[in-house]
């Protein structure tokens, strides 16, 4: 191999830059020029007691915060949340253990209810559902291939984690009461994907840390029809950690507010400026991919409904690929450039998510790095 | 479940307001936070842009600790002397509920035999049995009370100590070379004397019972095995990716604030807590001793407190209250419209509960003031003379004792002696007067006798108002 260390593709850094976990630290810049106005101030007296709201069916939601969040879905007109219970939970992730955990609750019977979702999918779904080694129910995988009788939920995430597409549930049971839906939209916001309608399903999953970015607040809230899955979903939180942290759901709704505020903006909306960034770097990205053996999703556009025009889709993760036979995840380690195998999300070694919400300075580490893959085969060819 | 049925009618209705000390949702301590000197010291501010990571610190086990927090833990732990913090690892965690989850998890999962059998001393805090079965997992089974706990192969005892809901100290019961998770959540010197420093493998403690931030959710567990805390943080890592940041910053400033002032009695958190949970205790055994032989509360031996540096006895957070006669407390308050934890959930029998003596002032009194009323037992404040109940005479005992067994029936009953409207009257005064009586005895100690009751009604006989009523009355003297 011919030595390239006097080119001018080099890293400057030399350290490992970690892109397998999806830290949403890009924003932190935006919420630095927003000041003060999100500053939240608690004293030693606030917030003491279990209870926000004895008289809600989760009576640990603060709320202000549920206000912020109809508030907030009403502005951005991406899910409908009229007649429907709203559950906060310690992020999504918990939230989605909750929904599993109440849907299999519900769905009686002796056999453990499956759970399946459709490759390449959100590799955490695995461990959800595996780690504590319910009896209620059992992860199946690929929902592709799923055909086993009985009740199963089924996990989708639109826009998808890892690859970003659009999804439409694939197992398609129409007349089946036992088929259950658990939909995860945690990238569904206008800087992501355009905003094509109103989202209108039985359980819908959002977290707050793909939003804004205020991933260390571990909020999530799900929006639900049917009362008793709500309930069922409220007492898994109660047994689980009786509740959520009313600091966090404090600081979540002042967030929440003046993101809502900033939409009305021109200089200041944070979906603009999300959207901008995220642009920026999709296209830094496939410049550099282009005419390599990297591959990369094409997203088509859609018409958005909160920007009022046609946009493309710019995922919070890319899923890149490589034509060559060869263990990608790996060949990113060398390069010091860790990243989530595409194995992990019930696909092959060919692909990997990488993480597009780092820091700036992180991230460029990471366009050079590849740049210097791509520069060493085509070297080696 | 958390007492979630009970939700629906916690809130106050005018007529019949619902007292919930069910739950032990620590608003007492409130008071403490709110003084004029305390609203400004722990004031806590976090602006738009900090905290948005995921992560606080990569090179520590628990990665989502904050630094400070895990400082000023051990800065509190070391000031108190109830645990050791050396050459230990911190597991920070959306309460303690969530870390038991967490270390029952992790001492399965290094188990080779699965299921691991849960067990606890009865009476044990009811929420252990629903940790351990609401998931239904094959890691881990509960097995009920430790005492009579015989299956063979490996398990866990959890051991609350004071413990909830008796307030016990307490030691493993199995003693076999099995784990065992102390929860020393009310192992404080406001509750208990700290009588040596706890240094065990996995020990649990909790934000919300020390100064009652409940509504934080945050709790720690201080372990020594790197792999059980590991696995710990797995846990929590797939459960929901560690713990509120703003919750660990908030409780920094308050631990920090406690372990600043705790030497300073003017000022210091353990005290003040110390004479609330203590005055609150007092109030009870004496409302318990004055309903005669019909409720029971434990006994709780003294010891050298080494913080306090005095003796002193237990005050928990908790009174296991005993009913003498073979009776369902649970059901006999709620008859009060008052809610408790049933002994039955906490593995005991129903004549016990568990009753929160850390709820709001106003809920307490209401609570002491019902549990005098059990089954007539209001009627011992004053004597009773020897003549016909059925008759209205002009004695405010009798009129007590047929108030209290068949008030409504009294009340509205037509007789030629006695005229609804001296009835209400009478029955109005009686009940003032009670009312007055039992706040000068509760709080300031003193107990009147009958003679002045009776004086004040015929004082105003002469009244021009009420001379016909006065005469009625007066006939009958």
């Amino acid at each position: 191999m011919v030595k390239v260390e006097n080119t001018k593709s080099i890293a400057m850094s030399d350290s490992i830059i970690n892109l397998d976990h999806g830290d949403p630290t890009a924003y932190e810049e935006y919420w630095r020029k927003i000041g003060d106005r999100c500053t939240v101030t608690i004293r030693g007296c606030d917030l003491m007691s279990y209870f926000s709201d004895v008289n809600n069916l989760c009576w640990f939601l603060e709320p202000e915060l549920a206000e912020a969040i109809k508030e907030l879905h009403g502005a951005v007109g991406n899910a409908a949340t009229e007649d429907r219970y709203i559950v906060v939970g310690t992020g999504s992730t918990q939230l989605c253990q909750a929904a599993v955990h109440a849907l299999s609750l519900l769905a009686g019977g002796t056999e453990p209810v499956s759970v399946v979702a459709a490759a390449p999918y959100y590799s955490t779904y695995v461990e959800e559902t595996t780690y504590v080694r319910s009896g209620m129910y059992k992860w199946e995988g690929d929902a592709w291939r799923f055909n086993k009788k009985g009740p199963f939920i089924e996990l989708v995430t639109s826009p998808n984690n890892p690859d970003g597409t659009i999804r439409e549930t694939v197992v398609n049971r129409p007349d089946d009461d036992e088929a259950k839906v658990i939909h995860d939209f945690a990238y569904y916001w206008p800087h992501y994907t355009p905003i094509t309608r109103c989202q209108d399903h039985d359980i819908m999953l959002f977290t707050f840390s793909k939003i804004t970015g205020h991933a260390g607040s571990r909020i999530g809230w799900a929006l639900v029809k049917d009362k008793e899955v709500a309930k069922k979903m409220v007492e898994y939180i109660i047994v689980n950690s009786i509740g959520v942290s009313k600091e966090s759901q404090v600081r979540t709704a002042k967030i929440l507010k003046v993101l809502k505020e900033t939409c009305a903006s021109e200089t200041e909306n944070f979906f603009e400026y999300g959207r901008e960034m995220m642009k920026n770097r999709w296209e830094g990205l496939r410049e550099v991919v282009k005419e390599s053996d990297f591959t990369l999703p094409k997203y088509p556009e859609g018409y958005c409904n909160f920007f009022g025009k046609t946009l493309e889709s710019y995922p919070a993760f890319a899923w890149l690929g490589t034509k060559e036979e060869t263990d990608l995840v790996n060949d990113l380690r060398r390069q010091k450039v860790m990243s989530r195998a595409g194995e992990r999300c019930g696909s092959d070694k060919k692909h990997v998510r990488v993480s597009m919400l780092s820091r700036e300075d992180v991230f460029n580490v990471f366009l050079e790095r590849l740049a210097n893959m791509k520069l060493i085969k085509s070297i080696d060819l | 479940m958390f007492g979630f049925e009970n939700m629906k009618i916690s809130s106050s209705d005018a007529t019949k307001p619902v007292i919930n000390l069910d739950q032990g949702d620590p608003t007492a301590l409130q008071e403490y936070w709110m003084s004029t000197k305390m609203k400004e010291r722990c004031v806590v501010v976090i602006p738009g842009w900090e905290l948005m990571s995921y992560f606080s610190d990569k090179t520590n086990v628990c990665w989502f600790l904050q630094q400070d927090l895990a400082e000023a833990i051990k800065a509190l732990h070391c000031e108190i002397g109830n645990a050791a913090t050396e050459e230990r690892y911190i597991v920070v965690g959306n309460g303690s509920s969530q870390l038991c989850q967490a270390a029952l998890f992790a001492l399965s999962s290094l188990s080779e035999d699965k299921p691991l059998s849960i067990v606890a001393a009865v009476p044990y805090y009811s929420t252990y049995e629903e940790e351990a079965s609401y998931v239904q997992s094959q890691l881990y089974k509960w097995e009920g009370d430790a005492r009579t706990f015989n299956k063979p192969g490996p398990y866990i005892e959890m051991v609350t100590s004071p413990n909830n809901p008796d307030g016990t100290i307490r030691e493993p019961v199995v003693n076999r070379g099995g784990k065992v998770i102390y929860d020393f959540a009310y192992y404080w010197p406001h509750y208990t004397p700290i009588t040596h420093r706890q240094d065990h493998d996995i020990m649990l403690f909790t934000f919300s019972k020390i100064a009652g931030h409940a509504g934080s959710r945050i709790g720690w567990a201080l372990v020594k095995d790197i792999e059980v805390a590991k696995k710990m943080v797995q846990y929590l890592t797939i459960n929901s990716i560690g713990v509120s940041k703003e919750s660990q910053i908030r409780a920094t400033a308050i631990l920090n604030e406690l372990t600043k002032s705790c030497r300073i009695k003017s000022e210091s958190f353990f005290e003040y807590g110390n004479e609330k949970v203590k005055s609150r205790w007092e109030s009870l055994r004496w409302v318990v001793d004055k309903t005669g032989d019909k409720f029971t509360l434990p006994e709780y031996a003294q010891a050298v407190c080494n913080f306090f540096g005095k003796s002193s006895s237990t005050y928990p957070a908790f009174a296991w209250l005993r009913c003498n006669e073979d009776k369902d407390l649970e059901i006999l308050l709620k008859e009060k419209y008052v809610l408790k934890r049933g002994g039955e959930r906490c593995g005991c029998d129903k004549k016990y509960i568990r009753v929160d003596m850390l709820g709001p002032n106003k809920d307490f009194q209401n609570f002491l003031n019902r549990l005098l009323t059990i089954n007539g037992s209001a009627a011992s404040f004053v004597k009773m003379p020897k003549s016909d109940p059925n008759l209205c005479q002009t004695h405010n005992c009798n009129l007590l004792h047929k108030y209290f067994t068949s008030p409504q029936q009294w009340l509205s009953r037509k007789d030629s002696t006695s005229p609804r409207t001296l009835k209400r009257l009478a029955a109005q005064a009686t009940i003032y007067s009670i009312w007055a009586e039992r706040n000068k005895r509760l709080h300031e100690g003193v107990m009147a006798t009958p003679e002045p009751v009776r004086d004040v009604i015929l004082g105003r006989r002469n009244g021009k108002n009420f001379m016909n009523l006065m005469f009625c009355w007066s006939r009958h003297e």
